[in-house]
C-alpha cells in the first residue's frame, strides 16, 4: 500500500514536470521558501538547541526577571486580544446592525491602522496622554504615566483591532437574517436572539480574532520599545540582546521562547478554530436585518464607537499636526523643518532606500502569493499542504524571530569547503549593501496576505473555466496568465497593496538587517522617538502614510479595481 | 464526407481510476473497455456517481487512469497532457471566460494556435453564424441568456475542429423547452461535421435522442453498450431495464428454450419471450414488462387485477394494479376519452410478449 501511494505521488510529480512552465513555477516557489523561510528558521533552531543554549534556558526559566518578562508577554497578548476583539466586535456590530449616522467615518477610522507606520499611534499617545501630555497634563493637570502595561494595551488595541473588525464584520454580513427571524418567530426577544443565535454563530470568529490579535500583540516590537518603560516583553528583550548586548545566542534562545506561544496559537487559530465556522461565506443571505430600534442600545453603542473613532482621529490628527509644529504640546509654531529633515536632510536616504526596496518586493510578493495560491488550490501533488503552511509561516513567525534567523543565516557567506555557495546577503559586507536580505524579508512577510486572498478568490471560481482553457490547447502558464490572473485580479490587487503597505511599515523583521547602504525608515523613526525629536518622527510618519496612499492610488490605476480589497484583507490575515 | 470521419476513433482498454488512498479508496471507473468508431455519437449514461464524468475526464486528460490504456486512432494518449489532445470539451457550467467577450471566447483556442488575425476572424464568424450568434460578438458572457451561453460554449469547442468532442452534461442547466431545442441542434451539428462525440448525461431522454450508441454505467462499470433500441428493448441487466424507462419485473420459471426465445410461466400462463443469452432452462428468471406493454380492459380473462391507483395525466393515464400480491405499473398512452378505470375496480390484464424481455435472476 505504502509503495503504491508513493508510486502515485511520483507519478503526480512526473505529470507536473511534463508541464515545464508549471515545474519552473513550482521550483521557484520551493527554492524561495527554502532560502527565505526554512533555512533561517533552521539556523535559529540550530543555535537555539546548541549546548550553550541549553544552559541559557536553565538560567532564564529559573530567573524571576526572565519569568516576569515571559509572563508580561503572555499577559499583554491576552489583554490586547480581549480588548481588541471587543473593539472589533463593537465596530462591526454598529456597522452591520445599527442604523446610525457617520458609519462611513467609523469604518474609515477602523481601517486606518492598516497603512499606519509603527510608532505613529504610540508617539501621538505620548504627547497627548503622557506625563506632560496635552490632554492629561495641560488640560487636566494629571501627571499620567503612560509608559508600561496600560499604555501598551491602549496603543496596541487601537492599532491591531482592524483584523478583528474585518473578520467579524464579514461574518456578521454573511449571517442569514432568516435565522434571527426564525428565533423571533419562536418567541425570542431581541436580547434572547442575540444571546442564543447571533453570538453563538459568531463564536468562531470571535475566538479566531482573539487568537490572531494575541499572536500580533506578543510579536509587536515597535510599541514595547517606545512605550514599554520598565515593562519588558520578549520581543523587546530580544531586541536589546541583539542591538545592545550583541549577544546573538541569547537573542536566538529568547526568540525560540517567543516562537512557541506564537506558533502554537497561530496553528490553533488556523487549523482548528477556523474550521469550526458555521457560516458559509458563499451563500448570499436572503432578506435584510431589521436594525435595532431600542434607543438605549442604539445610541449607547453609537456613542461608544463614535468616541473611540474620535480618539483614533485625534491620534492621527496629532501625527499630522505634530509634523508641522516645532514642539507639539509646547510650541505650536508652524514649521517645515521636520519635513526638510526627512526629505532633504538626514532622512532622505532612508526614505529612498525603504521606498525602493518596498517597490521591488511588492510585485515579487504579489506574484508569488498568486502562484502559490494557484498551486495550492488547483494542482494536486503531495506536499501541497506543506507548501501552504510554510508560506504562511512568514506571518505566523514573529518578525523579531525571523530577523534573527536572517542574521544567523545570511550575515556570513554560505560555504561548502572553500567554495562560496551563497555570498553574505545581510550586514555591512553583504552583496548589494544588504538590500537582498531586506527585500527577501519584505517578501516573506507579505506573501501570506496575497496567498490567503488568492486562495479565497480561486475557491470562488469554477475550475471548469481553467479546464476549458486547457482543453482549447493552452498549457498551465498560458492559462494562468490569460485566464486565472485576470479573474483573480482583485485578490492580486489586494496582495500588492498589502505587500507595499506592509513593507513600508515593517520594523521587527528588518531592524537587525539595516546597513549604512540600506536604511530603513521605521528604524529611523525609532531613533527620532528615542531622542525625543517627535516632530521628525511625525514627519516621517506623514510621509510614509502619504507614500503608501500614493502607491495604492497608482496600483489602482495600473492594476485596476479595488473590489473587495477590504474583504480580502480581512481574510488575508 | 470530411477528413474527420476517418479519424477520431477512440479505444479504452481496461481503464481503471481509483481516487483516494488506503481505506478511503473509491473505484470511480472500474475496468472499463470501450471502442468508439470515428464519427460516432456515444453517450455515457448513468446515475450520479456511476463514473461517467470521470470516464469523460480521463478521455479529456483532466484525470489520469490508475491503470489501463487510452488509444486515439490507435495511438496511446495516456501520457499526453490535456492541452495537447485534439479534443474540445463543452462543460456543464459552460465555463465561458467571464473577462472575454463572445468573439474572444470563441477565438481563444485559435489564438493559441498562432493563426493570423484574418483566419481567426473568418473561422470565428463561420461558427458564430452556424450557432446563430451573429450580433452578439461584443457581449460579455454575463449579458447572455443561458441558451446563448450554451451556444457560445459549443461554438468555442466546434471552432477548434477537434477530432473528439466531449460533452459534460451540457444541457442540465437549461429549462426543459430549451433543452429539447438544443438537443436537436447538437445532433444536427454533430451529423453535419461528423466529429466523434462522447456525451455524458444522467437524462435518458437526452441519451436516447442523441446517440448512435448508449453506454449505461453503474458503480464505475459498464452495464451495457448498445443502440437506444437495444438498451430499451433488450436490456442486459435489471439495472439497465429499470434505469432506461420504467419496468415491471415478474419472477418466473424458464420452462423451455428455443434459441433466443424462452417459454416461461407468467401468472400461470405460458408465454414465449425474447430472452437474454444467459438464460438457462430450469432457472428462475425475471420477465421484464414495460408499463406501456400492458393493456387493461373491463372484459374477464385469465389475468385479473385490482386497480390500486389511477392518475390522469392528460395524454396518458398511469395505473398501479395488483395481481398475485405484485404491484405492476401500467401506462395507457392512448386513453379513450371518458374511459378510465377507477381505483378499486377489478380489471382484466393482457401484456404484449413482443415488447417484453426475459432477464436472468
Amino acid at each position: 500500500m505504502q509503495s503504491l501511494s508513493l508510486n502515485r505521488s511520483l507519478r503526480e510529480y512526473r505529470r507536473l514536470a511534463s508541464d515545464w512552465t508549471l515545474l519552473v513555477g513550482l521550483v521557484v516557489v520551493v527554492v524561495f521558501l527554502a532560502v527565505a523561510i526554512v533555512w533561517p528558521l533552521l539556523k535559529i533552531l540550530g543555535v537555539g538547541f546548541s549546548a550553550d543554549a541549553l544552559a541559557l534556558y536553565r538560567k532564564y526559566f529559573s530567573s524571576p526577571v526572565y519569568l516576569r518578562i515571559m509572563w508580561n508577554t503572555v499577559e499583554l497578548g491576552l489583554v490586547v486580544g480581549a480588548v481588541g476583539t471587543l473593539l472589533g466586535f463593537l465596530f462591526a456590530y454598529v456597522q452591520v446592525r445599527l442604523d446610525v449616522p457617520l458609519k462611513k467615518f467609523m469604518n474609515l477610522m477602523a481601517l486606518l491602522p492598516i497603512i499606519s507606520p509603527p510608532f505613529a499611534v504610540a508617539t501621538a499617545a505620548i504627547v497627548l496622554f503622557g506625563r506632560g501630555g496635552l490632554i492629561t497634563y495641560q488640560l487636566f493637570g494629571i501627571r499620567n504615566n503612560l509608559y508600561g502595561f496600560r499604555g501598551l494595551v491602549l496603543v496596541l488595541s487601537l492599532s491591531l483591532f482592524t483584523v478583528a473588525y474585518l473578520n467579524l464584520k464579514g461574518m456578521m454580513e454573511a449571517l442569514d437574517p432568516a435565522l434571527d427571524e426564525a428565533a423571533t418567530n419562536l418567541g425570542a426577544n431581541r436580547w434572547a436572539v442575540f444571546r442564543t443565535v447571533t453570538l453563538p454563530m459568531l463564536i468562531p470568529g470571535i475566538a479566531g480574532s482573539f487568537l490572531l490579535l494575541f499572536v500580533e500583540a506578543i510579536a509587536d516590537l515597535a510599541n514595547p520599545l517606545v512605550l514599554g518603560g520598565d515593562f519588558t516583553v520578549l520581543a523587546s528583550r530580544v531586541y536589546i540582546a541583539i542591538s545592545g548586548e550583541y549577544d546573538t545566542l541569547a537573542g536566538a534562545v529568547l526568540s525560540l521562547i517567543l516562537l512557541v506561544p506564537s506558533l502554537t496559537v497561530y496553528l490553533v487559530q488556523r487549523y482548528w478554530v477556523s474550521r469550526k465556522s458555521f457560516i458559509s461565506v458563499t451563500g448570499k443571505p436572503s432578506g435584510r436585518y431589521q436594525s435595532i430600534r431600542n434607543p438605549l442600545v442604539r445610541w449607547g453603542l453609537f456613542a461608544v464607537v463614535m468616541l473611540i473613532s474620535l480618539l483614533i482621529l485625534m491620534l492621527y490628527g496629532t501625527v499630522v499636526v505634530g509634523a508641522f509644529t516645532k514642539l507639539f504640546g509646547i510650541n505650536f509654531e508652524f514649521t517645515l523643518a521636520n519635513f526638510e529633515f526627512v526629505i532633504m536632510g538626514l532622512g532622505s536616504q532612508a526614505m529612498g532606500d525603504t521606498s525602493a526596496m518596498s517597490a521591488i518586493s511588492t510585485p515579487i510578493a504579489g506574484l508569488l502569493g498568486m502562484v502559490i495560491a494557484w498551486l495550492v488550490v488547483r494542482k494536486s501533488f503531495a506536499g501541497r499542504a506543506v507548501l501552504d503552511f510554510v508560506a504562511m509561516l512568514g506571518i505566523a513567525v514573529p518578525g523579531t524571530v525571523l530577523g534573527i534567523g536572517y542574521l544567523l543565516a545570511f550575515n556570513a557567506p554560505l560555504k561548502i569547503g572553500n567554495n562560496v555557495l551563497l555570498p553574505a546577503l545581510a550586514g555591512g559586507t553583504a552583496l548589494a549593501g544588504g538590500w537582498i536580505a531586506i527585500i527577501l524579508a519584505y517578501v516573506v512577510r507579505s506573501v501570506p496576505a496575497g496567498l490567503r486572498a488568492g486562495v479565497a478568490s480561486l475557491q470562488q471560481i469554477d475550475p471548469a473555466i481553467e479546464e476549458a482553457s486547457v482543453s482549447l490547447g493552452a498549457d498551465s502558464s498560458v492559462t494562468f496568465r490569460k485566464i486565472t490572473l485576470p479573474l483573480i485580479r482583485p485578490a492580486f490587487f489586494t496582495g500588492l497593496v498589502y505587500s507595499f503597505a506592509r513593507a513600508m511599515t515593517s520594523l521587527s523583521a528588518v531592524i537587525f538587517l539595516a546597513t549604512p547602504e540600506a536604511k530603513i525608515m521605521t528604524a529611523q523613526i525609532l531613533n527620532e522617538v528615542d531622542a525625543g525629536r517627535f516632530g521628525n518622527a511625525f514627519a516621517y510618519c506623514v510621509i510614509l502614510i502619504g507614500l503608501v496612499l500614493a502607491v495604492i492610488g497608482l496600483l489602482y490605476v495600473v492594476v485596476g479595481t479595488s473590489n473587495g480589497v477590504e474583504r480580502d484583507l480581512g481574510r488575508a490575515r | 464526407m470530411s477528413e474527420q470521419t476517418e479519424t477520431g476513433a477512440l479505444r479504452l482498454e481496461n481503464v481503471t481510476k481509483i481516487f483516494g488512498q488506503g481505506s478511503n479508496q473509491v473505484r470511480a471507473v472500474d475496468d472499463v473497455s470501450l471502442t468508439i468508431q470515428s464519427g460516432e455519437f456515444v453517450t455515457l449514461l448513468g446515475p450520479s456517481g456511476c463514473g461517467k464524468t470521470t470516464t469523460l475526464r480521463l478521455i479529456a486528460g483532466f484525470e489520469f487512469p490508475t491503470s489501463g490504456r487510452l488509444l486515439l486512432d490507435e495511438k496511446d494518449i495516456a501520457n499526453v497532457p490535456p492541452n495537447l489532445r485534439p479534443m474540445a470539451m463543452v462543460f456543464q457550467s459552460y465555463a465561458l471566460f467571464p473577462h472575454l467577450n463572445v468573439f474572444e471566447n470563441v477565438a481563444y483556442g485559435l489564438r493559441l494556435r498562432k493563426m493570423s488575425e484574418a483566419e481567426i476572424k473568418e473561422a470565428v464568424n463561420i461558427v458564430l453564424h452556424m450557432m446563430n450568434l451573429v450580433g452578439l460578438e461584443r457581449r460579455n458572457p454575463n449579458q447572455l441568456s443561458g441558451g446563448q451561453q450554451q451556444r457560445v460554449a459549443l461554438a468555442r469547442a466546434m471552432v477548434m475542429k477537434p477530432k473528439l468532442l466531449l460533452f459534460d452534461e451540457p444541457l442540465s442547466n437549461l429549462d426543459a423547452k430549451l433543452r429539447t431545442q438544443m438537443r436537436i441542434e447538437i445532433r444536427r451539428l454533430q451529423q453535419r461535421m461528423g466529429i466523434t462525440s462522447v456525451y455524458v448525461t444522467h437524462d435518458q431522454m437526452e441519451a436516447m435522442s442523441l446517440s448512435d450508441r448508449v453506454v449505461v454505467m453503474n458503480h464505475g462499470k459498464i452495464e451495457q453498450v448498445g443502440t437506444p433500441e437495444e438498451i430499451y428493448q433488450r436490456p442486459a441487466t435489471m439495472f439497465v431495464a429499470d434505469f432506461i424507462g420504467r419496468a415491471n419485473f415478474v419472477e418466473t420459471d424458464v420452462l423451455a428454450l428455443d434459441g433466443r426465445l424462452a417459454i416461461v410461466d407468467v401468472y400461470g400462463q405460458k408465454v414465449e419471450l425474447a430472452c437474454s443469452p444467459e438464460i438457462r432452462v430450469g432457472q428462475k428468471a425475471y420477465a421484464m414488462i414495460r408499463p406501456e406493454a400492458i393493456n387493461l380492459s373491463s372484459r374477464t380473462s385469465d389475468y385479473m387485477a385490482d386497480v390500486k391507483t389511477a392518475v390522469y395525466l392528460g395524454n396518458s393515464v398511469e395505473y398501479e394494479v395488483e395481481i398475485e400480491q405484485n404491484l405492476l405499473k401500467v401506462v395507457d398512452y392512448d386513453p379513450t376519452p371518458g374511459v378510465m378505470f377507477r381505483e378499486g375496480s377489478f380489471v382484466s390484464m393482457t401484456f404484449d410478449p413482443e415488447r417484453s424481455y426475459l432477464l436472468p435472476k
